[in-house]
């Protein structure tokens, strides 16, 4: 018996086989079967009550590409997560300095940067759709603690400058609920982004940034001509993630707007929802969220083929 | 080429005193080499000098000016790395051509590219200059830290044991290149190395630190012939210095290729008659190296070691007493307590 068993975990195949499985299984069952579940349906008329499978061609996707609501959810899709992502690589630059910045030899300092790093990575690690509904809160039509806070600085309410309303009514109007969106992904992604700069960051060889000192470099010629093209590879890695991780996203608009006002913050994933689940078009809102995909495996191959172009050593 | 003093110079790390208070005078041209064993300070020394620690006293002159307080840039200094600390993702040429363009020296784009090529002619390494650090060998990679050291035109040149990742072979030929690159450029340099042979080799003087403080400064073999302390007469050599107790007050030592066979002696010379016991011969075809122990004045045996040069072919039986001897000008007196150097008639 113990033979046998002892042969078998020698076996490099069997045991190769083994280990892999779990992974294989949890991608398979949950990736790959709804993937393809997608990729039938939208050639399909299936909708939520009749699942019978007509083959349809390309249909849902043309009547999709058509529907004006569809142009608007491309459209913003794209420009929320480029437009958070630049921002959030700036934030996150910056954080990223000033928490590896050298400390002075004190233990305030030390465990002041500590709860400070500790605070950081916090968005990061709240459930998304609790954090969100926290947001939706900070968003309130009329109980927004935004809004009091800017009506006790005189900003908001009768005779300011944001006035005569009392209240700004951040997810009612068209660029304002644009604005909140964006403000959530970063919110949201920053952390992450500041970490993995970080550790960038302090990758770098201490004698190559004292050698840029030495060559008489100042500061900002050293963190855009040193320490950037070296965190480089790194730096996009991340914004690999960020555009991932906001493109699909649905719990930030799904809770904050459901796409609303009218389309103005509707994206492909709340889309593909809305037709497909609220609308009970399974074949159409099937179509809609499969422009997502070619979309982030062209932004995957693209950024990773850069890193790996842009590789240190 | 400008002279640097180094008046009182202190440097903490926390509790830890790594300069202890250094006051020393390079002159203008000079190559002055900083030795000693790891942790002695050495290597923050020179980051003082070049401004990349702020020593908590003394002050610092790179000739006439006052530069204690003066960022690395205003300093006039340039310094290589131990690692050579090339931008890798530069090329030759952009490494070159950073600290002109850093320092702003340079606006003039077809003068610097030319400055780029002298500076990397100088070194040879002309054909290089479009190659990333990383398609390099390390000896490639340690001629472009130079050419980037002295593309500035600094007043002083500060190299940070820049041999040391090269193998032995390299090493010598490199030792060579650069003492004679400097000699021909008449800078003003600094090179910190735990290395004697390197500092023996290289350096017009040589400073001997530990723990922060200096031992003794003065020519090579000036320091090698009459070291001030104990710890100077040991360090330097290879192997050290041989060091016996001859009473409670007093250590005794002579250099390993001192003690000769009474035969071998220069005649006439007065000398120490020394009977010991071979116990171990190491063949190393220039020299052997012959280990024994002798007893010291109490009777407690201490190790000794004798060089013989390749010349001398007398046989040397183990484990025999055998007559050898030491010239009495090649004995060297020390204080048991302090370790300082003591005159012989104080014994």
């Amino acid at each position: 018996m113990n033979a046998i068993m002892s042969r078998w975990l020698d076996d490099s195949r069997l045991m190769g086989i083994v280990f892999l499985a779990p992974a294989t299984l949890y991608i398979v069952l949950l990736v790959g079967l709804p993937f393809i579940t997608a990729l039938l349906f939208s050639v399909s008329t299936a909708t939520v009550g009749d699942a019978s499978f007509n083959y349809v061609g390309l249909r849902n996707f043309a009547h999709v590409w058509q529907t004006p609501a569809f142009r608007d959810a491309l459209v913003n899709t794209f420009s929320f997560t480029v437009v958070a992502q630049i921002i959030t690589i700036v934030l996150a630059n910056i954080l990223a300095q000033l928490l590896t910045a050298p400390l002075p030899p004190r233990r305030s300092a030390r465990i002041g940067m500590w709860i400070a790093r500790m605070l950081l990575i916090l968005p990061w690690a709240t459930p998304l759709s609790l954090s969100v509904v926290g947001w939706l809160w900070m968003f309130d039509s009329k109980y927004s603690p935004i809004d009091y806070i800017l009506r006790e600085m005189a900003l908001l309410g009768p005779d300011t400058v944001w006035g005569p309303a009392n209240n700004l009514i951040w997810l009612g109007k068209p660029l304002l609920a644009k604005a909140s969106i964006i403000f959530v992904h970063v919110w949201r992604m920053t952390p992450l982004a500041t970490v993995i700069l970080m550790a960038g960051l302090s990758s770098i060889p201490t004698d190559l940034l004292d050698q840029a000192e030495v060559d008489g470099s100042r500061y900002l010629r050293t963190l855009f001509q040193v320490k950037l093209p070296l965190v480089m590879p790194i730096m996009l890695i991340s914004l690999l993630f960020g555009f991932i991780f906001t493109f699909g996203d649905l719990t930030v608009v799904y809770i904050l707007t459901r796409g609303g006002p009218i389309t103005h913050t509707l994206t492909l994933p709340m889309y593909s929802f809305l037709v497909g689940i609220d609308g009970g078009n399974l074949a159409q809102g099937a179509a809609v969220s499969l422009f997502i995909f070619p979309v982030l495996l062209l932004v995957a191959v693209v950024l990773l083929r850069t890193a790996s172009r842009a590789e240190i050593r | 080429m400008s002279e640097v003093r180094l008046q009182g110079i202190v440097k903490r790390f926390g509790e830890v005193q790594a300069v202890a208070g250094v006051d020393l005078h390079i002159d203008s041209g000079e190559f002055l080499v900083v030795l000693g064993p790891s942790g002695c300070g050495k290597t923050t020394l020179m980051r003082t000098i070049a401004g990349l620690e702020k020593p908590e006293e003394g002050r610092i002159h790179i000739g006439a000016r006052d530069v204690t307080l003066l960022p690395p840039r205003k300093r006039g200094i340039a310094m290589v790395f131990q690692s050579y600390a090339l931008y890798p993702h530069m090329s030759v040429a952009g490494n070159i051509g950073f600290p002109l363009k850093a320092q702003g020296r340079c606006p003039n784009r077809s003068e610097r590219e030319q400055r780029v090529h002298q500076a990397a002619q100088m070194v040879s390494i002309e054909h290089l200059l479009d190659r990333r650090p990383r398609q390099l060998s390390g000896g490639e990679r340690q001629r472009v830290a130079i050419a980037r050291a002295i593309v500035s035109e600094p007043e002083v040149l500060l190299l940070d044991e820049p041999l040391s990742n090269l193998d032995a072979k390299l090493r010598a030929y490199a030792r060579d290149e650069l003492k004679s690159f400097q000699r021909q450029l008449g800078i003003t340099t600094v090179f910190v190395t735990h290395d004697q042979i390197e500092a023996m080799g290289l350096g017009d003087r040589i400073v001997v630190m530990r723990d922060g403080l200096v031992q003794q400064v003065g020519p090579p073999q000036a320091i090698y012939d009459r070291p001030q302390n104990t710890f100077v007469a040991t360090f330097l050599g290879s192997p050290g210095m041989n060091l016996q107790h001859v009473s409670e007050r007093v250590l005794r030592g002579f250099r390993p290729e001192h003690l000769l066979p009474v035969a071998e002696l220069p005649p006439g010379a007065e000398h120490e008659p020394f009977v010991w016991r071979v116990t171990r011969v190491e063949n190393l075809g220039s020299d052997r190296l012959l280990y024994g122990h002798v007893p010291d004045f109490r009777g407690d045996m201490q190790l000794t070691v004798a060089r013989l040069p390749s010349n001398v072919t007398t046989e040397i039986p183990i484990d025999t007493d055998c007559d050898f001897g030491v010239a009495r000008q090649h004995l060297h007196f020390f204080d048991n307590e302090s370790g300082e150097r003591v005159a012989e008639a104080a014994v």
